[in-house]
């Protein structure tokens, strides 16, 4: 009987200590990506100086010995800075029209298909946009430049622009659907029109939101690796016009990595801290000024059980306070272009003084109905605008998911599909079977690492550890901090660690091992929204028979949120397929079939790269593109066979209910 | 052998349980001030008293509920069957076997009907597929659901109204045979069709199982209950017979309370 | 459900027509004992009369422990209304027949005021609807007994006059007299109480009383 008791009692503890073990690990493997990024960059700092290092213009790889050496990493911070603010200007404008024209102006039948299209789009592997660009803005663009080159400021920001609209458009839509509804029947009820409620009180009121979302669009703009590359131009230099090439951090690293070795080794490493740095320092400042509002985030979260604000959004919350700033002066040139149109068609209808005294929010009142009326003609051109927006974003998607099909589908056929698919990869033929095992291995890999140990945490998190306690906070903190870290970096760590320090070299298991790490905190994100979304009455139901913790857990919270769990595996894969930048560096590039998981091999995203850069195979290049989309397609339409239809019924039991 | 055990440990006498000085704790603040009462064996007792006023934290002590809460104390004992809930080596799976509880929102668990109601002898081991349906079938019929549901016990438990759903989570209640059941605003959420099928469910169990029902509806309280505690700022200001409560009671309190003369 | 409204309201009803029916029989044997005097069967009734008085209790109680635990609504707050207030004139009934019968006790011999023994067999009649027209919800037969109080009242007139008469002739007959006076004010009463009754049942059923409106 006591036994019984106390094995029961031991059952709990051992548990318990498990879970709490997977969400240190969180905590452990920042606390290692610092330490073993500074180690492994001392020497580079040593060498150069701190101050040299940061702010000296000349980067110069001793290719005449270790004398005239210099790093100087200037160049490529401002390179950073220019392509992310160019980003944010395009893909943050148009993100956020988007979103606005999806929630509040979308007719009803194209709703679900614009929210897909986002969603496609942002799961598009980087180094299809950057071929795309490669192949088709860098054209163009050279065209029209008065340099005759196409690469450069301009191509990097339409690329990068596009690669984040998707990150600020779902984000922002999250945050416009989470504005209460009673606001908009307030401002109905006031007598603003349709178009006047949203842009002067449902928007304004989802501010915090957008910036939240504008934030993560920054986050994924600095860390973004292999499309910039191939539109940069890659020189070394401060670009003085749209049209000239320059290059960023991840692209210095992932650029010379191959080959470094000594000082210059070193030196990446260093460049890859610095980048880790600047996001750390981000998250902290967030913590800072953030704490208050997510405290009581938090209470919310807890007091009604679905809160909706999804993963995503939480890893924005994390980097919100920190990209504020950026991000309010974003939003500031957006008023400042939406104020310009609003001029504009004041003169048309001239109205000058009504319509801006309306935008203003000056004055509204007592002036009668002809000023409404006005003003409300102001909002529809924005309301157009957004419409516009949306429109480009479509046919953006269109015309890239166009011509990569159209594009695979003329070098299958010029290739052979089965051949090219599953032929025998040899000296002169090419061929996609490596890339299937390799990626089936890499999927494997992680998601065996990553998959337990980041339930687990999530279960600690959720279950176990008492809301809003310090152990709580840290980890969450470095969760989020490692979701936040750009993907160059894993790669970094993953080549000090496991290839280096491990003697794993270039491998399929040194690859799986970082990105397990990588995508560690989408998992453990994922699997602790969908535990939170299991009614907290469910468990008090479960104790209340006299179930244990344990017993509640894996018989009612695990089941209940195993479509989460799911849910969960497939964005991992998502990651996982779509990644390159980490595994060129980790996993090597080779076309050849792998012999086991300790030799290199080649993911479909590396493999497309290695086509594409190398310009001799433009046909397995599209070819290879095609298959990444057709996953992408594919992961897409799982993950919306699984969450939409729970929401539903959800839905329907509230009804019935 | 091991059911005899559990059931032996807290076998309620013409008790069910005694509360005596009992004060509760949420960090510095005080949630229940000294509350004595006894509560009859096979009665039903309501707990009546504004919001905030302790009387569903004093119900979730009954079967240690609280324990889940973070910074909460207890002083004082609970005795059932003479033994002190919160004393040493005192099994919280056996005490909450015992003690069953419904929720304010039907909370049936998101599977059949049949695994919700086996859910909790499956807990204490029973295994055997006669035994389990025989359990289902008692339980439909003491909360006189059997004639609904005993042809979709298959069908997912959501998808019974919200009163269906409120009497089944009875019934797993009752799964367990609990010697008191421990009611928080069970009708709250439910309708007034589906709230009187529940009260002619409560009369119907009293005989076998001790109620201890918290409600925030006076007239429930006037219409089902034996004996109701009154409660105000955590403290138990009257506990007599119902209809002494709600036809002259003792304190200016209660009756201002009753009478929506409250504050 | 032991404490349900059903239950309980089934009971007081059926409680409620046990004493009315009791209160006939009363009033029955009181007419009878006019006729012929009984010294047992006087005791009889005023020993019954007790029983009433115990009942009214039960069910007052009964019907406020109803209102207080069950809230009735609609027809059953009617019903207990009615009974609530009814049992009153019930009671009364009961008691004015105890009261006959005692004063029959101090008779020898059969009373021969042939007004006095129709007023009798009208308020046995009447009372007999009322509580009839009550429990059976007959609103028509309630409105038909409360006409025939005129005809009670022609009768507790005439009846007056005749005994006044009686004295004036014979002033010996004065003590039997005043006791004949107070049997025909009690019929006259029982009348009126009957009356009440029928204002109830109509209450029941339809929900107006004609002394509200």
């Amino acid at each position: 009987m006591k036994q019984g008791f106390n094995l029961s009692k031991i059952k709990e503890g051992v548990a318990k200590a498990v879970f709490a073990l997977a969400a240190c690990f969180a905590v452990l493997s920042v606390a290692a990506i610092i330490g073993y990024l500074l180690y492994a960059g001392i020497p580079a700092f040593r060498e150069t100086g701190v101050g040299n290092f940061l702010f000296s213009t000349t980067w110069a790889p001793g290719y005449d010995g270790p004398a005239s050496e210099k790093f100087g990493i200037l160049p490529m911070i401002v390179g950073s800075t220019i392509a992310t603010g160019g980003a944010l200007l395009i893909g943050g404008t148009l993100g956020v029209a988007v979103a606005v024209f999806i929630v509040y102006f979308c007719p009803a039948k194209f709703k679900m298909p614009l929210v897909q299209t986002v969603s496609v789009l942002a799961g598009i592997p980087s180094v299809i946009y950057g071929y795309f660009g490669l192949k088709q803005i860098v054209p163009a663009l050279a065209a029209i430049s008065p340099n005759g080159n196409g690469t450069g400021v301009l191509a990097v920001s339409l690329v990068l622009g596009i690669m984040i609209l998707p990150t600020v458009a779902s984000l922002t839509k999250d945050a416009l659907e989470a504005v209460p509804a009673a606001y908009y029947e307030g401002a109905l009820a006031l007598g603003l029109t349709k178009e006047q409620s949203v842009f002067k009180v449902l928007v304004p009121s989802a501010k915090s939101g957008i910036s939240t979302a504008l934030g993560l669009g920054i986050g994924r703009a600095v860390g973004e690796t292999m499309a910039v590359i191939m539109v940069a131009g890659n020189t070394v230099q401060f670009p003085k016009g749209l049209f000239d090439g320059f290059m960023t951090l991840t692209g210095n690293i992932v650029m010379d990595m191959s080959y470094a070795s000594g000082v210059h080794r070193s030196a990446l490493v260093a460049t890859g801290f610095v980048l880790l740095l600047f996001i750390l320092v981000l998250n902290g400042i967030l913590y800072a000024v953030k704490g208050k509002g997510r405290k009581e985030r938090r209470k919310f979260r807890f007091s009604i059980k679905n809160a909706g604000d999804k993963g995503a959004s939480k890893v924005g919350n994390a980097l919100a306070g920190f990209y504020n700033r950026c991000a309010d002066g974003a939003a500031e040139i957006a008023q400042k272009v939406k104020m310009t149109a609003l001029k504009a068609t004041d003169k048309i209808s001239c109205a000058t003084n009504a319509a801006v005294t309306a935008v203003l929010g000056k004055g509204t009142d007592k002036e009668g109905k002809p000023i409404y009326k006005k003003a409300g003609g102001g909002y529809i051109v924005l309301k157009v605008l957004c419409a516009v927006g949306t429109l480009i974003m479509v046919a953006s998607v269109a015309y890239l998911i166009g011509f990569i099909v159209v594009k695979g589908t003329q070098a299958f056929i010029e290739t052979g599909f089965v051949n090219f698919m599953f032929g025998k990869g040899g000296a002169g033929k090419n061929s996609l079977a490596p890339a299937f095992v390799s990626t089936g291995a890499l999927i494997g890999i992680s998601l065996a690492i990553s998959l337990p140990i980041g339930v687990c945490a999530a279960i600690y998190l959720v279950e176990y550890a008492k809301s809003g306690s310090r152990i709580v906070k840290v980890i969450r903190l470095f969760t989020d901090t490692l979701s936040g870290i750009p993907s160059i970096v894993f790669g970094l760590f993953g080549v000090i660690v496991f290839n280096d320090a491990l003697g794993l070299g270039y491998s399929l298991l040194s690859g799986g091992l970082t990105l397990s790490v990588m995508i560690l905190p989408t998992v453990v994100r994922a699997v602790e929204e969908s535990l939170l979304n299991v009614p907290l009455s469910y468990r008090e139901a479960s104790y209340a028979l006299g179930a244990g913790k344990i017993h509640t857990i894996g018989k009612i919270v695990l089941p209940c949120a195993l479509k989460g769990i799911l849910t969960a595996t497939v964005l991992s894969v998502g990651r996982i397929v779509s990644e390159s930048a980490a595994l060129l560096l980790t996993a090597g590039s080779v076309k050849n079939m792998p012999r086991g998981i300790t030799s290199p091999g080649s993911s479909f995203a590396v493999m497309m790269y290695m086509y594409a850069s190398e310009g001799l195979y433009m046909n397995e290049a599209y070819a290879t593109a095609l298959v990444l989309i057709v996953i992408v397609i594919a992961i897409n339409a799982v993950i919306f066979a699984i969450g939409p239809k729970k929401e539903k019924k959800i839905e329907r039991k509230k009804n019935n209910g | 052998m091991k059911e005899k055990r559990i059931t032996d440990k807290f076998e309620v006498t013409d008790v069910a349980v005694s509360m005596k000085n009992v004060n509760l704790y949420y960090g510095a603040f005080q949630a229940l001030k000294n509350i004595n009462m006894d509560v009859a064996k096979g009665e039903i007792t309501a707990f009546i008293g504004p919001s905030g006023c302790g009387k569903s934290t004093l119900l979730k002590c009954i079967n240690r509920m609280n324990d889940l809460v973070e910074g909460c104390r207890i002083e004082g004992t609970f005795e059932i069957g003479g033994r002190n809930i919160y004393g040493a080596g005192v099994d919280l799976q056996t005490l909450r076997r015992n003690v069953g509880m419904v929720f304010q929102k039907p909370n049936p668990f998101p599977v059949s009907v049949y695994d919700n109601i086996t859910y909790g002898p499956r807990l204490y081991g029973i295994r055997d597929k006669a035994t389990l349906s025989a359990i289902v079938e008692d339980s439909l019929k003491r909360a006189a659901m059997w004639d609904e549901l005993k042809d979709r016990l298959d069908k997912s438990a959501l998808a019974l109204s919200g009163g269906q759903q409120q009497r089944l989570c009875i019934a797993r209640a009752l799964s367990v045979q609990p010697q008191i059941l421990l009611m928080d605003e069970p009708t709250s959420a439910l309708d007034p069709i589906s709230t009187g099928k529940i009260e002619e469910l409560c009369a119907e169990l009293k005989e076998k199982v001790t109620i201890i029902i918290v409600t925030h509806n006076m007239q429930q309280a006037a219409r089902i209950s034996d004996k109701t505690g009154f409660f105000l700022l955590g403290e138990l200001i009257e506990y007599a017979s119902t209809e002494k409560i709600f036809s002259n009671p003792e304190k200016e309190q209660t009756e201002r309370y009753i009478t929506g003369r409250f504050g | 459900m032991e404490n349900g409204l059903e239950n309980r309201l089934n009971k007081l009803k059926s409680d409620f027509a046990k004493m009315c029916r009791t209160v006939e029989g009363m009033l029955a044997s009181a007419n009878a004992l006019l006729i012929k005097p009984d010294r047992a069967g006087a005791a009889d009734v005023v020993k019954k009369d007790k029983l009433v008085d115990e009942a009214e209790a039960d069910i007052e109680n009964g019907c406020m422990r109803l209102l207080l635990r069950n809230q009735p609504f609609a027809k059953d707050f009617r019903d207990v209304s009615c009974i609530l207030k009814a049992i009153t004139d019930v009671e009364r009934i009961g008691d004015q027949a105890a009261d006959i019968a005692g004063i029959s006790m101090s008779f020898d011999s059969s009373a021969e005021e042939k007004t006095l023994l129709k007023m009798g067999t009208l308020a046995l009649a009447m009372v007999r609807d009322s509580v009839n027209s009550l429990l059976n919800e007959d609103v028509e037969l309630a409105e038909k007994t409360q006409i025939l109080d005129d005809e009670m009242d022609e009768l507790f007139d005439l009846a007056c006059k005749e005994i006044v008469r009686k004295i004036q002739q014979n002033p010996a007959f004065a003590g039997t007299a005043a006791e004949l006076l107070m049997i025909a004010k009690y019929y006259e009463r029982i009348g009126d109480h009957a009356v009440n009754i029928c204002e109830w049942a109509e209450f029941g059923n339809t929900g107006i009383h004609c002394k509200h409106q």
